[in-house]
């Protein structure tokens, strides 16, 4: 068992192969040696780190996969059911597990965080964009029209 | 005539026409109220709707039927005809079109521009609903969540690497989609032009990896990635993005359709007039991103045929392809015949505003499994492919 410590100083105990989902936590334990060690998480807060761990307790078994073996056609697979559901939060949660899977190197992790919100963004006009994500235009009209003007080309549907 | 008889006529006329006019916006209403305003005009004049009822009719028994449906979709007001015919245009029923946009103008000789006013302007009360009520959603969120309503965002926050897979993943899904976003903002159009972005943009676009059988006309000289990057480093100067742009790319989100039409001469009892048949015909493909694609060649419409182009729909003719650097694209499939198999030798090109949208044929032909004869087609009918977005393939 590993003792994960929260940046609020809350105590997570979880399986070792659990834990090592994060290869942050894997090189941790590897350099210290010792499995009973306590592993402080100082950059992810108590309510992030019990989601975190909630999903890599769920993928414990899965298959690792290589850097390198990733196709890039395969980055356009669907997220499973059960991660669409774990990642029904609302946006401040989301955007925290994914700052704390690319702490922790998390990467599947990671990569389901991006897609989903990659699909909160799919047929949304611009004005839409602008509120959901609190995005503010910082181009000058000359800058805007300059852009567009630049990006016609990918505007054909 | 006296000029009281003359007063009268004018009257009447006038009132005629006015109902006419009303005739032609609403017909069901205007045959309930128009009686009582006006029961002289009837006899003087009918309706428009009313000549069109009259025919010659030599042999009731056949032609009956096809009165009535004249006589049905003249009664409909001009607008629904308008949009009938654009209906029957898009799928290539021309001389029904043609017959539809004549009623129609008939009706309303600025048919065009009213149909033109009210689409629009439906379009555009469709986006002001729209953003009313997401706004109303989003205050609803905000008070949850936020309730600073110009907090600083936190997907901009987010380190640079997360935008730029994140920013991957919309293009991924819709190129169209990751250009609006990119047009949004500084920092996004910045992390948007990364070589990280465009590289992985284009690996995913132009599939090069080993296939089965026997259809890959070229070998593969490196691993997949290795080969797009020295394609990529030759032909496009090392710029994913600039690759991206001009090379030409198979699209999976949606049919490529042939609409093919041609005449026949028909048969006719006397020699008055000549018919002539317009045939037309679809011929449908669909690609997937492995390597494999269905084909369908039919006289039904696409409304009717799209959404069964699914790749476990047995009633299709499965087959493989591949595209060259340069846009050609050969495919292999089979027919109605398993003893044939169909090839068909395209190029991709773009048209009008739009780019790699349209394949034009070069060369159709058929191989004997058997006997190993190769017999080629006439390209005679055959119409260039053009690409149709089907929201659905998604």
């Amino acid at each position: 068992m590993v003792k994960l410590i929260s940046s609020d100083g809350e105590q997570f105990e979880v399986e070792r192969n659990v834990a090592e989902q994060s290869i942050l936590i894997k090189n941790v334990i590897a350099d210290i040696g010792d499995d009973t060690t306590e592993v402080p998480v100082p950059n992810v807060a108590s309510s992030v780190l019990k989601k975190v761990l909630e999903w890599c307790e769920y993928h414990k078994d899965d298959p690792v996969v290589a850097e390198d073996e990733i196709n890039p056609r395969s980055r356009n697979i669907e997220i499973g059911e059960w991660d669409t559901k774990f990642m029904q939060v609302d946006q401040e949660m989301l955007f925290e597990i994914i700052l704390a899977a690319n702490y922790l190197d998390i990467r599947n992790l990671l990569e389901i965080g991006c897609k989903t919100v990659a699909g909160m963004i799919k047929r949304k006009s611009p004005e839409e964009l602008r509120r959901i994500f609190n995005i503010p235009n910082d181009f000058t009209p000359e800058e805007e029209a300059q852009i567009r003007r630049e990006n016609e080309w990918a505007e054909d549907r | 005539m006296s000029s009281a008889d003359l007063e009268q006529f004018r009257q009447r006329w006038l009132n005629d026409l006015t109902r006419t006019d009303r005739d032609l916006s609403d017909p069901d209403e205007s045959s309930q109220s128009t009686p009582s305003d006006t029961p002289a005009a009837d006899t003087y004049f009918r309706p428009a709707k009313e000549i069109d009822r009259v025919y010659v009719v030599t042999d009731p028994e056949t032609k009956l039927s096809t009165i009535r449906s004249v006589a049905k979709s003249s009664n409909k007001p001009a607008i629904q005809l308008y949009e009938e015919a654009i209906a029957k245009e898009k799928v290539g029923q021309l001389s029904e079109a043609v017959r539809l946009y004549r009623l129609a103008h008939k009706k309303n000789p600025n048919i065009d521009t009213v149909y033109k006013e009210l689409h629009f302007s439906k379009k555009r009360n469709q986006v002001a609903e729209n953003n009313a009520q997401d706004i109303e959603k989003g205050l609803s969120d905000l008070c949850l969540s936020d309730p600073q309503a110009d907090a600083p965002s936190l997907f901009l926050n987010l380190p640079d690497e997360i935008i730029e897979s994140i920013l991957l993943h919309t293009a991924l899904n819709d190129i169209h989609d990751f250009i609006a976003l990119i047009n949004l903002n500084k920092k996004l159009n910045r992390l948007g032009q990364s070589a990280y972005v465009w590289k992985n943009i284009c690996l995913a676009t132009y599939l090069h990896e080993t296939f089965e059988d026997h259809i890959p006309p070229r070998e593969l000289i490196a691993p997949y990635t290795e080969q797009e990057r020295l394609v990529c480093a030759t032909s496009f100067n090392s710029d994913w993005k600039l690759m991206y742009r001009k090379r030409p790319f198979i699209r999976f989100n949606g049919v490529y359709i042939s609409t093919c039409t041609y005449q026949r001469p028909g048969l006719s009892e006397d020699t008055w007039n000549a018919p002539y048949h317009i045939v037309t015909y679809y011929r449908y493909l669909r690609f997937f991103p492995n390597r494999s694609c269905v084909s369908f060649l039919s006289t039904h419409e696409p409304s009717e045929i799209v959404p069964k182009l699914s790749k476990d729909n047995e009633e299709l003719y499965r087959g493989r392809w591949t595209m060259s650097e340069n846009g050609r694209l050969h495919i292999e499939t089979e027919g109605t015949v398993s003893r044939y198999i169909f090839y068909m030798d395209l190029t991709m090109k773009s048209y009008g505003t739009r780019r790699h949208n349209r394949l034009t044929w070069n060369a159709f032909w058929s191989v004997n499994r058997l006997t190993d004869n190769r017999a080629e087609f006439s390209l005679r009918h055959d119409k260039p492919f053009m690409f149709s977005r089907v929201l659905s393939y998604d």
